[in-house]
């Protein structure tokens, strides 16, 4: 109740303030670059995601972590996976540099997270970890299929139940 | 665990890339007989208790336990001993009357009734379903009175900003942490870190297993030649046993 | 016989700015201490994975016990009914707020995420005593501001009674929940001991009523108010009496400890191994901060002076410090008993006594948040009328009270 009372306190005040800063700065804004992901397409459809990524991390995290649950729908871990950004050296960058994927957005809507206090920034690298950097599309990786699907011109067989089992588990090396 | 689908672990994946299709049969691919994997979408089971058995009598002058945990978990000592974080330590215990000597390791005991959940203000700390000891450190303030009521000083506050974690283990500054009992290789079915290296060095003075399961090889160790646990007399029904205490 | 009339202090004085000021640059000296011990880390501070809880909590715990006593005066008007203290119930009510707010700001920066305080808010352990001690600080604050409301506001004097009353009785449960957090650990030999609860609230009486009597003179002396030596000499004779208070359970605690050999252990380390802790107990908390207190405020002729009434209170409070140094870093100097009887020994300071040297950033802390508790009283008797514009010996506790 109070919660969602300070929630609808906080959307209007946010509300004005853009309007304000419409009015203010108009034309002087720039819109945010948001890095390209390394996947085809993300879990979720890009504007779910862009509203409600931290309400599939925040169910998400409490699963895993108190019920051990550990499916990768949803995961911290494959969205840093999946969206990690070189640096011109060739490295991955942490959250602390504004081009990392996380921190372009959040940076730009002056949005704090804590999340990378603890969860590391950036992939592990190839020979750490086995799913690093994979290319299998997320529609596969991700989710059980029940049927054939067709994406951008692709055919995604169905996976059997096993087999999707073990990609949901290890993920699958890109090479 | 009332399904026991055997499921293929990391060792075998990285071995036969992506040939996916043909591991539904495939025997002997298991790095050890002892545990099963749960299903990634299942959750933690309170049919399971997971817990371990350590031989004192086979515990030789190694840290072999102690170093895959440090590398497991990138524990790295920032050169302030006071403050850097241990998960597993080996303590030397001295008889003061007979002068016997002998060593063990020592981390998190995995109580049934841990004094640190009991005493957490916010519910972070927390004992998952198959007997875990975890820290949630989502919620966790940082307030430090699990640090002051556990009784085997399992647990350590990390005092320092740390980088590069490893993506199976967040932890980071102003949150208490502790031994997972490697949760995560738990549950894709493999043994936690320390008692796999104590058995590759072949001393073997560490089992993991699911203490519930009366035929599982640690239950069986158990009830035939028992195992005690440190500070029994509090209580606390600890996952963590000890042979030769 | 005059008739009592609360007053504002004027506040205009150069030095009444000076102590805003001092106040001031003390909170704001804490601030920055916070600031680079949360931006850094913990380990610029003495506090390690041994001492856990360092000079922060030996602060907040020292100035939480002490807001529950402060509330005292105003009970013993309000619940025992003893006019004389009626004057003085508002500043009383007004300290204990302040003092646990001082308190509370100290522990929740030394949090290791004081960012996360709306989670302390919002996930409840209930049974975890930390859990009912956040419920029963915050509801301290609302029942001592509701009292404070019915004593200051005449329409609802009638209530007064109730509040203070509820106020009491909720000072008595906290404080029980401030000492059970030692009380209820199990694992280290010096806590586990029921007796901590009770020793806690005496505690609460002898420093809470120490500090009252400080604030007081401060505030008569520092406006050219009249207090009279009647009310300062019950006072003074009642904090003789908390003192022995503290010393009695101080003495059962010790003693039923040295009866059973399983203790011998932690007692022989507190009263008798030289330590810091030995210093501390016997020089600072028994021998400064009991006995010569005790002389001082119960001697014929030395009783009466104003200067070692307040010389005995602040030593008070120095041997408080130094009591809650004893039991909370003292307590985990000790090491834990891993295997009763046996001696242990590891790389991460198994069986060992742990060493602690407080850094200038955790004294900083608890200075500030003892400053904020002050720079509050001294900003509100400018606000509200919380002070008797007189309290001198003419003054009848019988005749009615006006607020004006």
């Amino acid at each position: 109740m109070i919660l969602s009372f300070t929630k609808s306190l906080l959307t209007i005040m946010t509300v004005a303030w853009l309007c304000f800063c419409h009015i203010a700065f108009a034309g002087s804004i720039n819109r945010v670059e948001i890095p390209k992901a390394e996947g085809d397409q993300c879990v979720e459809p890009t504007d779910d995601m862009r509203r409600n990524h931290m309400e599939y991390l925040l169910h998400k995290r409490d699963r895993t972590l108190r019920e051990g649950v550990r499916t990768k729908t949803h995961s911290l871990k494959e969205c840093i996976n999946c969206h990690a950004v070189k640096g011109s050296n060739g490295e991955f960058l942490h959250v602390t540099d504004e081009r990392h994927f996380c921190a372009a957005c959040h940076n730009y809507a002056a949005v704090k997270i804590d999340c990378f206090q603890c969860h590391a920034d950036r992939p592990e690298q190839k020979e750490q970890a086995a799913n690093f950097q994979h290319r299998l599309s997320p529609q596969s990786h991700h989710k059980q299929l029940l049927q054939d699907t067709v994406l951008d011109n692709k055919k995604i067989p169905v996976l059997s139940p096993e087999v999707l089992d073990i990609v949901t588990t290890e993920g699958v090396k890109n090479d | 665990m009332t399904e026991k689908t055997q499921l293929p672990r990391r060792g075998f994946l990285t071995r036969t890339g992506a040939a996916v299709a043909s591991l539904t049969i495939a025997p002997g691919i298991f790095l050890s007989q002892v545990v099963q994997a749960k299903k990634p979408e299942e959750p933690a089971s309170d049919e399971v208790r997971w817990g371990l058995l350590i031989d004192t009598s086979k515990c030789v002058d190694c840290s072999d336990c102690v170093d895959a945990c440090n590398t497991e978990y990138g524990l790295r000592g920032h050169n302030r001993p006071e403050t850097d974080a241990q998960w597993i330590r080996k303590v030397e215990v001295k008889d003061k009357l007979t002068g016997h000597v002998q060593a063990l390791p020592l981390m998190c005991q995995h109580c049934e009734s841990p004094p640190c959940v009991d005493v957490c203000p916010t519910g972070a700390s927390m004992k998952r379903k198959d007997g875990i000891v975890l820290v949630d450190k989502h919620i966790c303030i940082g307030c430090r009175y699990c640090m002051m009521a556990c009784p085997y000083k399992a647990r350590s506050f990390i005092h320092e900003t740390l980088t590069d974690q490893k993506s199976y283990a967040p932890r980071g500054k102003g949150t208490v942490e502790s031994c997972t009992m490697c949760a995560h290789r738990v549950d894709a079915g493999e043994n936690p870190a320390c008692v796999d290296a104590c058995t590759q060095s072949g001393h073997k003075s560490m089992f993991f297993g699911d203490l519930k399961d009366p035929s599982s090889p640690i239950s069986k160790e158990l009830t035939r030649r028992g195992g005690k646990q440190i500070r029994a007399d509090l209580g606390l029904n600890t996952g963590v046993r000890y042979r030769g205490i | 016989m005059k008739k009592l009339y609360y007053r504002q202090i004027e506040g205009r004085s150069n030095g009444y700015y000076a102590l805003l000021a001092g106040l001031g640059l003390l909170i704001l000296l804490g601030l920055l201490a916070t600031l680079h011990m949360e931006h850094e880390g913990h380990y610029v501070t003495g506090m390690t994975n041994q001492i856990v809880w360092g000079m922060p909590h030996v602060f907040a715990v020292f100035l939480i016990v002490a807001a529950s006593g402060a509330l005292n005066v105003a009970s013993i008007a309000s619940v025992f009914n003893k006019k004389a203290y009626k004057p003085l119930a508002p500043l009383s009510a007004l300290l204990a707020i302040a003092l646990l707010v001082g308190g509370l700001v100290v522990l929740v920066l030394d949090l290791g995420h004081p960012d996360r305080l709306i989670t302390a808010m919002t996930h409840f352990n209930m049974k975890s005593i930390f859990t009912w001690n956040i419920l029963l600080y915050t509801g301290f604050i609302a029942i001592v501001a509701i009292y404070l409301w019915t004593m200051m506001d005449r329409t609802v004097n009638k209530y007064t009674r109730y509040a203070g009353f509820s106020a009491f009785i909720w000072r008595l449960i906290l404080t029980t929940g401030t000492g059970s957090i030692f009380g209820w650990l199990v694992a280290r030999q010096a806590y586990d001991a029921a007796i901590m609860a009770p020793m806690f609230i005496v505690m609460s009486f002898s420093f809470g009523l120490a500090i009252f009597i400080l604030v007081l003179m401060a505030s008569y002396i520092g406006t050219g108010r009249e207090l009279g030596n009647v009310i300062l000499f019950r006072l003074k004779n009642l904090l003789g009496v908390f003192i022995a208070g503290v010393l009695y359970f101080v003495m059962v605690y010790h003693f039923t400890n040295l009866y059973a050999t399983e203790h011998h252990g932690i007692e022989s380390f507190i009263l008798t191994s030289g330590s810091i802790y030995t210093v501390l107990f016997w020089g600072v908390q028994i021998l400064l901060g009991s006995i010569i207190p005790l002389i001082l405020l119960y001697h014929p002729a030395l009783g009466k002076s104003w200067k070692v009434i307040a010389t005995a209170s602040v030593l008070v409070i120095i041997g408080g410090l130094a009591q809650l140094y004893v039991i909370i870093i003292g307590g985990q100097a000790y090491p834990l008993v891993l295997f009763p009887g046996m001696e242990v020994s590891s790389s991460f300071y198994d069986g060992v006594v742990n060493s602690y040297s407080p850094s200038i950033y955790e004294i900083a802390l608890g200075i500030g948040g003892a400053s904020f508790a002050i720079l509050i009283v001294a900003l509100a008797i400018k606000i509200l009328n919380f002070l008797p514009h007189t309290l001198d010996d003419s003054i009848d506790p019988h005749v009615n009270v006006t607020s004006s």
